[in-house]
């Protein structure tokens, strides 16, 4: 891989030809990116509208459409009934202090995973990769059990612990797939130049995954923030519930109110939408950063 | 350099935090649940042990083996339609086009909405009266194609396929674009220089550089398919009369709805080791291909 | 082992009793009212009463304010520490389909609360048979038990032991459309051929008959519990699901045969089988389609404020069968909803305290908001009440008795082959004989 990252360069110092003008059909291109953008973006007013609704306009004839009646007090239920305000911190420090050790500890597991040498590394390897591979329902009991053993039940840890455990392995062949990218040439000069191996790690490795970084850290966001299961089993005290608990929660026995439902999810879904605007945005800039450092 | 990558005790430091987590976590539930394939047991109580006998139900069972193949499918829809749309879409965006972070953005959101949504929204466009899709059919003419496309049992899986496969299409675009931005800019720079269209450029240096996220997106693409439930278990339920079932929405059904915890742990080890094997398959196929 | 005690048909004498008490004066669903009662019948218990500070743990599900019962929870834990100053109540609710997963988790791996809701007959079964359940019988002797309707404590009797209360009653019923029926000039039903009439006379105006939701299972199964009693009569219903009958027993057959004509005659929207209930209910509530036969806290979905077929329904027994051993006055349903103690609770005598006291009062606060038939001998005044609830009562106060539904009797395992197999037979992917034949293999194990 590397090799030919370095040989395109050699390469293309040879070459001096002008390059073509490429006539791209750009118009066609841009309709077709249009179009699925409006598709893509259609969940979006179909949420809102949603949560707008009651359900006689949800189930009824009036599914996709504007709202006939716009029902802003199902936000009052939901914020209300749905204990919000409390929720939503909840949420935030398990999924912040998820998002975070998840990062630290994988980026660390990756770099020995990718790098470094030892024997049982392709095993280890595997092993990380086994967590990917369990279902998260039958992983309810035992990890509840373990996590009761801890007595770690009715706890942030409770929630953060599971949710690190499953993001290490996403996390881990994420960083993988980009730290295998990274030519070693650069980490062998530093190593001439008298710089320890954690040196190299923090100095040179971490500030090249920042794209790998912004990649995992939505995507755990996303698993831990809309987590369900595992919030309503292991949490049974309102100190410690989630928002997605508290969502849940707005459905009655025989009655579920999905306009209030809608809601909560609207509310629920802002700061996803503004999280990943963030990090997407350090994806795309990292092509100047690594045009720097490359 | 190897002995500076050799060394014992930062290989201990850099692998302890994480390991600590997975044993506890991931590897003891799964030594746990491997023990509980092997009893009869209702989950709560005592269990008897009865060696193998819940593998071989399983595959004497016509439901479980009907679950596997509708994941199959899951799988392979992932690999042939979702992940060809994803890697163009990535490959577009990341040249540089007008409105690159508009689109990234966009693209992006069917992902971040809940799946219960996008369940309500899909069972929406399938309703067999006032749905979009029949109705969009009987504006064409095409009277005759509209059915009751999740109550139907010959159209209820592929009906499922479809949204889950929309869904994250977002997800797999995101991971390749953030592959293909890490990829050095000189290289790009190289092949524009030598004349090189954008459609050989992606051909003969992106794809190849970007091979090692490409696996990871097969990885995810295959083992996300085979694990699939949210999306199906709202749209279906895995009906009707298993016409969509799942291997997941089954095992959900056996521990928790027929109490048959034993069973269900050995369709949980059939998971993980059926995904295992197709992980070091996909391992494999990238290997040679170098 | 406990299967006998199910056997027992509920005799509700008790509804009887609330009809005869209608007319008490002017008293309505107000706080002051509501604590007279309840104080003389928790004076006996009273010198249990310690005087350390216990706090004790309760699990329930009914945390939405959408629900009928929501409101009697709460005024039920704010008197009962009112009158129990030195108990604590700390609660924990969860939507009623995450219950089930939590609660099965947490009775896994002994994490029970100290008092938590649940369901008699096959879902607590496994609980009880692990022992983490408190046997309450001794703490019923006190006159407890005659405070009780009939057949109360049925689905909550284990093995000739009690293992927990009920405070109401849900039975299935008919809801029907009075105005739709009216305005198309057809009879109401009474008997099966008088519904295959209503069912073809709607079809020939364009008018969907029945709804049903086929992704929701036991929806299904609200229509085919009802329809097998009518065919084969309380006692061979109980005998059969206890595994001491079979279901080669024609009538079975012929309940999955008539279930099978209304498939046939279009009686179930389009698509049913792909339908959540939410969806399938709706025509039912915006008033396209005439007839539901679900729960009776269907009664409660009725009248809520949205709704456009208030006082528009009227509520049946499913009818008779001209052919059928069951009458008109045997229906499906029963005592479900049910409060039990763990047996490991460090609380036990404010935990039993505490449980006698809620289902007590909850019988008679949720009979007011609508949402049960009450399961202890309660003294309302009935003029608030959902009219739809009292008819309910009205129409059950000649009830012989209450067959439990399938689902609830029958353990997981089974109840799953019967959902699934009656889901192919609303699919017409199966005939009522392969139904029955995949019926029987309840018996196999």
């Amino acid at each position: 891989m590397k090799a030919n990252l370095l040989m395109g360069a050699e390469d293309s110092i040879k070459t001096t030809t002008e390059p073509p003008k490429q006539k791209v059909s750009s118009g066609i291109m841009y309709s077709l990116l249009f179009v699925w953008a409006a598709i893509q973006i259609f969940p979006i007013y179909w949420l809102v509208t949603f949560s707008l609704k009651g359900n006689s306009e949800i189930f009824g004839g009036n599914a996709l459409g504007l709202p006939k009646e716009w029902l802003w007090g199902n936000y009052t239920k939901a914020i209300v009934n749905g204990n919000v305000g409390r929720y939503f911190i909840n949420s935030v420090i398990v999924t912040g202090a998820t998002i975070l050790i998840t990062v630290i500890v994988s980026l660390m597991a990756t770099y020995a995973l990718t790098r470094m040498i030892f024997k049982l590394k392709k095993p280890m390897n595997t092993l990380y990769m086994l967590g990917l591979t369990v279902p998260i329902h039958s992983a309810l009991l035992p990890v509840f059990i373990m996590l009761r053993n801890f007595k770690l039940v009715n706890s942030y840890t409770a929630l953060i612990l599971p949710y690190v455990a499953f993001a290490i392995p996403m996390a881990v062949m994420i960083f993988a797939g980009f730290m295998t990218s990274i030519p070693i040439e650069l980490e062998e000069s530093a190593c001439l130049d008298g710089c320890s191996i954690y040196q190299v790690f923090f100095k040179i490795i971490v500030p090249l995954m920042k794209p790998a970084v912004a990649t995992v850290a939505i995507f755990t966001f996303l698993q831990a923030w809309n987590e369900l299961m595992f919030a309503v089993v292991f949490i049974s005290d309102t100190k410690y519930k989630t928002l997605t608990v508290g969502i849940q929660s707005l459905a009655g026995q025989y009655t579920i109110d999905w306009g209030a439902i809608g809601a909560g999810l609207v509310v629920a879904t802002i700061p996803t939408l503004i999280i990943y605007i963030f990090m997407s945005r350090k994806v795309q800039d990292s092509l100047v950063m690594g045009a720097v450092k490359g | 350099m190897e002995k500076v990558w050799g060394d014992k005790k930062a290989i201990l430091f850099f692998l302890f935090p994480s390991f600590v987590i997975l044993a506890l976590i991931i590897i003891t539930p799964i030594m746990m649940s491997s023990y509980y394939s092997l009893l009869d047991w209702d989950g709560f109580g005592k269990g008897t042990f009865i060696g193998l006998n819940n593998y071989i139900r399983l595959f004497k069972d016509p439901a479980f083996i009907k679950s596997v193949r509708n994941s199959l499918v899951f799988a392979f829809a992932s690999i042939a339609i979702q992940l060809p749309i994803s890697l163009l879409l990535a490959l577009v965006l990341a040249k540089g086009v007008k409105y690159e972070r508009f689109f990234v953005t966009v693209y992006f959101i069917p992902v971040i909405i809940s799946t219960v949504v996008i369940g309500q929204l899909w069972m929406k466009i399938y309703h067999p009266e006032y749905g979009l899709l029949n109705m969009f059919l009987k504006t064409v003419g095409l009277e005759s194609v509209t059915r009751e496309w999740l109550g139907d049992t010959k159209t209820a899986l592929i009906a499922s396929v479809v949204p889950v496969l929309w869904q994250y299409i977002g997800y797999h675009m995101l991971l390749l674009y953030a592959g293909i931005k890490s990829i050095s800019t000189d290289v790009f720079e190289a092949a524009k220089i030598d004349g090189a269209t954008w459609g050989k450029t992606c051909i003969h240096i992106t794809i190849p550089m970007l091979k090692p996220i490409l696996k990871v997106s097969f990885t995810f693409a295959v083992v996300g398919a085979l694990k699939v439930f949210d999306l199906v278990y709202v749209l279906t339920r895995g009906g009707p009369a298993r016409a969509s079932e799942v291997t997941s929405t089954l095992m959900v059904e056996t521990i928790f709805k027929s109490n048959s915890y034993g069973y269900g742990s050995a369709m949980a080890v059939f998971v993980v080791v059926e995904c295992l094997v197709l992980y070091l398959v996909i391992g494999k196929l990238f290997k040679e291909e170098v | 082992m406990g299967r006998r005690l199910m056997k027992g048909v509920a005799l509700v004498l008790g509804l009887g009793m609330v009809m005869g008490t209608i007319g008490c004066g002017g008293t309505t669903a107000q706080p002051e009212a509501k604590t007279s009662e309840p104080k003389q019948a928790a004076a006996a218990n009273k010198e249990n009463k310690t005087d350390e500070a216990v706090t004790l743990n309760f699990w329930h599900i009914w945390g939405a304010e959408t629900d009928a019962s929501y409101n009697a929870v709460k005024t039920v834990i704010a008197d009962f520490e009112k009158e129990y100053p030195n108990i604590k109540i700390k609660v924990d609710t969860t939507e009623n389909e995450a219950y089930k997963t939590k609660i099965k988790a947490a009775a896994a791996a002994n994490e029970l609360p100290d008092v938590f809701s649940t369901w008699g007959g096959g879902f607590s079964k496994p609980f009880i048979e692990a022992g983490r359940v408190l046997a309450i019988d001794e703490y019923l002797e006190d006159g407890t038990k005659d405070r009780m309707v009939g057949g109360a404590l049925a689905n909550v009797t284990y093995g000739d032991k009690v293992y927990g209360m009920t405070f109401g009653l849900s039975c299935g019923a008919f809801f029907m459309n009075e105005e739709l029926f009216k305005a198309n000039n057809i009879k109401i039903p009474e008997t099966y051929d008088e519904l295959i009439t209503a069912v073809k006379a709607f079809k020939a105006v364009g008018i969907t008959p029945m709804a049903v939701s086929g992704k929701d299972t036991w929806t299904i199964a609200m229509y085919f519990d009802a329809m097998a009693l009518k065919a084969a009569g309380n006692d061979t219903i109980v005998k059969t699901l206890n595994k001491e009958g079979s279901f080669q027993d024609p009538a079975f057959l012929s309940a999955a045969t008539k279930f099978a004509e209304l498939v046939s005659l279009g009686a179930f929207p389009a698509g049913a089988a792909g339908l959540s209930k939410d969806e399938s209910d709706i025509d039912f509530l915006e008033g396209k389609i005439p007839m539901l036969f679900n729960g009776s806290w269907t009664a409660g979905t009725v009248y809520r404020e949205d709704s456009k077929i208030k006082d528009k329904v009227i509520v049946r027994g499913f009818p008779v069968f001209g052919d059928g051993k069951g009458n008109k006055n045997e229906f499906t349903g029963g005592a479900v909803d049910a409060i039990m103690v763990n047996a490991d609770t460090k609380h036990k005598e404010a935990a039993v305290l505490f449980q006698k006291y809620f289902c007590e009062n909850m019988a008679r606060e949720t009979y007011l908001a609508g949402a049960y038939l009450p399961a202890w001998k309660v003294d309302v005044d009935e003029t608030n009440i959902n009219p739809l609830t009292v008819q309910l009562a009205e129409l059950t106060s000649q009830a012989e008795g209450f067959t439990l539904w399938w689902d609830t009797l029958l353990e997981g395992n089974d109840t799953q082959i019967y959902l699934n197999a009656l889901q192919e037979l609303l699919l017409g992917s199966i005939t009522p004989e392969e139904y029955i034949a995949k019926l029987e293999t309840i018996y196999q194990k």
